[in-house]
């Protein structure tokens, strides 16, 4: 019976590149003097997992790679080996190599054999490196307590292994095959094994559960096998199976001997087990108790539909709900009850649908104690990278479009902001510099931090630099926090040459701009010589954000609540025309444009109507890209969350408008898009200037 | 954009009759002309609601309404034919049609006088529309057919409902 596998190979991939990411996370937090066996244990069975996956998909470069890998864990596992600087470097780099590997093996290619053998070779000196070797293993067989059971293949009492195992009933259940382990034991000896069924166990058919195993198996090898390689073989079902290793005495290894073998040892087994089993349950007990969270892979298209779907609900509900508002209906208790309940299990739905897509940020944050490490190395600098906040969740495309802006900042902490060494010391700070990431929560939104006690922001040397580069005008006059903004304006750089780790010609711009584009913002506050610290502030998600919905005449729209500073109903001494057309309003020393939404939106106008005046409306201060305007409408009325939902899907993008939701009675309602407004407001200005 | 038309012809191979597919069209009546649609671009029929006005928006262009969650412009085929506007009422038929566009589907309304019928004839008895003066409905027709002695204008969709002006809009 042949099966396609290709069918599981997204799944295989996809765990094989977190099992990727485990390793890398545990060798990063190894402590070298005292290495916590469970980590270690970790590291190992996500190798193993990648190479078991890779040999039964046949992805043979993987499985090769991992296997020698797996052999040096082993040691490490074992105590045979110490886990070393070196070690630990050298399984770092393999990482990249097995993350390259996987990425090709799932494109469906393979890396050249040269550059392959050269990954392979790296590890496989580590390997034979004796350096970092333990005595344990000599140790050990000197042992008189565990005399032959333990000693390594080649022993000269040993001629080969008998391996008893009855597996657990719910083996097969858990996605174990007891006869593949059979299998596999007996191709560690190629020919020279013989596989014996134990069938004693099996039961009648009526009580014959298909999914259970009742069978238990004795391989013989007869050959002089290294134990540890039989050991792996059972590594991941050590607690689903009883099992006995016993070594067959070189004089009874011969083939022609192994009848007479067999009632000599009969007894054996039982005790062995206990022998080998016990210690290696104690090994196992640990990781066994770290809870897994269950979880599902679900397509993202499914999610949004659910989400979708549940958003209709919503609808339907407060439409329900407004018509429940009918006296008709007053009398009627048990609808009225009913519909408070749906009112309250569709809150509930539509808040346990949205999680659905929440991740914890720790999946964007884990890859960065290797970057900081590695660049830190580069640069010869000790940087600490401190994470608070990892299990903070967020919008799964949150996660994914924040990444890149951040690995942007933490580089640039890394880079310019921490300085070395000797220049700390000489600025009295400790030697190592430290880099804090942080996520948390604030009234519906997520805060990251990237911070860093290095040199700090210069104002002056920011604001010439700017001057210089005819970014502002050369007499302008602005306060510090206005500097530090300058650093997000299009060309600027705080560092002369770009150097080869920050200088990719990725600006702050860019990152502000990719912020910007999630509907979020991003702060910079700096001390010289004390710290900098970029806030970025990001909704929880992109489906659903909190909106200020406002009336011009009839018409209703959505102002998303974050570009919004604050509003205000203009007083008639705030109120001041430029060149007689612009209106501007004071606040706070501040002259402020004031862009009329109605006319911005092209909203109808009746003829010869006069314009309103500002006074009788209300102004809406917003800020886009550090730039603040006033929008002039008629009415605030409430704020809500709203669901966002796409026009370019049926129809197209319109200027001043980034997206549509639907209201509570089931209307569609424009969000504006202050940035598009913005410059709605400047285009006018020039115009007016044109005309006169 | 790639704008696909699924012509009904290919889905249905009916051996008996292949000489003479006929293939299904929704009639509907603008002004005192009649019209037709392949049905199967038809997804659904509607009644006139309020719609949201679009800043910027084509003179002929209605707005957008909610459509179970998903947000659809409405077009005026009256206006964009250059008829004169009918004014709406709760008799006033708002016809969705659905294109396939890489995959996707997208949805867009036209409002129409009134639904006359659904009639079946093969593609071969489409003629090209008559060339008469210079009118704006006649850049629309894709052609003209004649069915139990009227005339029936085949209308050109995408370019009718202003599909293909968005990608320079």
């Amino acid at each position: 019976m042949s099966m396609d596998l290709s069918r599981f190979h997204d799944v295989f991939f996809e765990e094989s590149f977190e099992a990727v990411n485990t390793i890398e996370a545990s060798l990063l937090e190894v402590d070298l003097d005292a290495p916590d066996p469970e980590s270690i244990n970790n590291i190992f069975r996500a190798a193993h997992s990648i190479k078991g996956g890779s040999a039964t998909f046949g992805f043979s470069q993987v499985a090769a790679y991992t296997h020698v890998m797996e052999n040096l864990l082993d040691e490490v596992r074992a105590g045979k080996r110490r886990l070393t600087q070196p070690i630990v470097d050298v399984l770092l780099e393999s990482v990249d190599a097995l993350r390259l590997l996987l990425s090709s093996a799932k494109a469906g290619e393979d890396i050249p054999e040269e550059e392959f053998a050269q990954h392979k070779s790296k590890l496989e000196a580590i390997s034979k490196d004796q350096s970092s070797l333990t005595m344990s293993s000599a140790t050990l067989t000197s042992d008189a307590s565990a005399p032959v059971a333990e000693s390594a293949g080649g022993d000269d009492g040993v001629g080969g292994w008998r391996v008893v195992f009855t597996p657990h009933k719910e083996m097969m259940q858990r996605g174990n095959d007891p006869l593949r382990l059979a299998k596999e034991i007996a191709s560690l000896a190629e020919s020279d094994a013989e596989i014996e069924c134990d069938i004693s166990t099996l039961p009648d058919w009526e009580h014959f559960e298909p999914l259970n195993s009742y069978l238990g198996w004795t391989v013989k090898l007869r050959k002089p096998v290294d134990k540890a390689a039989i050991d792996d073989a059972f590594a991941w079902v050590e607690d689903e199976c009883d099992m006995a290793i016993v070594p067959i005495p070189k004089a009874q290894a011969a083939p022609t001997q192994t009848e007479a073998e067999e009632p000599a040892e009969s007894s054996e087994p039982v005790q062995t087990a206990e022998k080998s089993a016990a210690p290696a349950a104690a090994k196992q007990a640990k990781p066994a108790v770290v809870a897994e969270s269950q979880s599902i892979r679900v397509d993202l298209d499914k999610v949004d539909a659910l989400i979708n779907m549940v958003g209709e609900l919503v609808i339907t509900q407060s439409m329900l709900n407004m018509l429940s508002e009918d006296e008709a209906l007053q009398g009627m208790e048990k609808l009225l009850q009913g519909l408070t309940q749906l009112k309250r299990q569709t809150r509930a739905l539509q808040e346990g649908v949205m999680q659905i897509r929440m991740l914890p940020i720790s999946f964007c944050f884990n890859r960065f104690p290797r970057m900081v490490r590695d660049l830190s190395r580069q640069l010869g600098k000790d940087i600490e990278l401190m994470l608070s906040g990892e299990n903070t969740e967020v919008d799964k495309t949150v996660i994914e479009k924040i990444t890149d802006p951040l690995v942007h900042l933490v580089r640039n902490s890394v880079d310019h902001g921490i300085e070395n060494p000797a220049d700390r010391v000489a600025k009295g700070k400790p030697e190592y510099g430290s880099v804090y990431l942080r996520a948390y929560h604030q009234v519906g939104n997520i805060v990251i931090e990237v911070e860093d006690d290095g040199k700090g922001l210069d104002p002056q040397v920011l604001l010439s630099k700017a001057k210089r580069k005819g970014l502002i005008a050369g007499d302008a006059i602005l306060s510090e926090a206005q500097i530090f903004e300058l650093i997000f304006l299009p060309g600027f750089s705080t560092k002369e040459e770009a150097s080869d780790l920050s200088g990719r010609g990725v600006g702050m711009d860019v990152v502000k701009r990719n912020v910007q584009s999630l509907g979020g913002s991003i702060q910079v506050e700096s001390e010289l010589n004390r710290r900098t610290r970029f806030t970025i502030r990001l909704p929880l998600t992109l489906a659903i954000m909190d909106g200020q919905l406002i009336s011009l005449g009839e018409e209703l729209y959505v102002i998303p609540l974050v570009t919004i500073i604050e509003s205000l109903q203009p007083d008639p001494s705030m109120i001041n025309r430029v060149a007689g057309a612009h209106e501007t309003i004071k606040l706070r020393g501040a002259y402020l444009p004031v862009l009329r939404l109605s006319e911005a939106l092209d909203a109808s106008q009746n003829e010869g109507e006069k314009p309103k005046p500002l006074m009788d409306g209300i102004i809406v201060i917003v800020e886009h890209e550090s730039r603040r305007f006033g929008l002039f409408v008629d009415e605030l009325l409430s704020q809500q969350q709203i669901v966002i939902k796409s026009l370019e899907e049926n129809y197209r993008l319109i200027p001043g408008v980034s997206a549509a939701t639907i209201l509570g009675d089931g209307r569609v309602a424009l969000i504006l898009d202050v940035g598009g407004l913005s410059q709605l407001q400047k285009d006018s200005e020039v115009s007016y200037a044109d005309a006169g | 954009m790639q704008m696909q038309v699924k012509q009904p012809l290919e889905e249905e191979q009916d051996a008996e009759h292949q000489a003479e597919q006929e293939d299904e069209y929704l009639t509907f009546s603008l002004a005192d002309e009649e019209y037709a649609a392949p049905i199967m671009l038809v997804k659904e029929i509607r009644a006139w609601e309020p719609v949201t006005r679009v800043p910027y928006a084509e003179p002929w262009e209605c707005g957008l309404i909610n459509v179970r969650g998903a947000i659809v412009p409405i077009i005026d085929l009256r206006k964009r034919i250059g008829l004169t506007k009918l004014e709406y009422n709760k008799h006033t038929v708002v016809v969705m049609f659905a294109f396939d566009s890489g995959g996707r589907e997208r949805v867009r309304g036209a409002v129409i006088d009134a639904l006359n019928d659904v009639v079946r004839f093969p593609s071969r008895k489409i003629q090209p529309s008559p060339e008469l003066r210079k009118r704006k409905a006649t850049q629309f027709a894709q052609g003209v057919v004649e069915y139990d002695g009227r005339m029936i204008v085949m209308l050109d969709l995408i370019r009718a409902l202003g599909m293909d002006i968005e990608k320079s809009a």
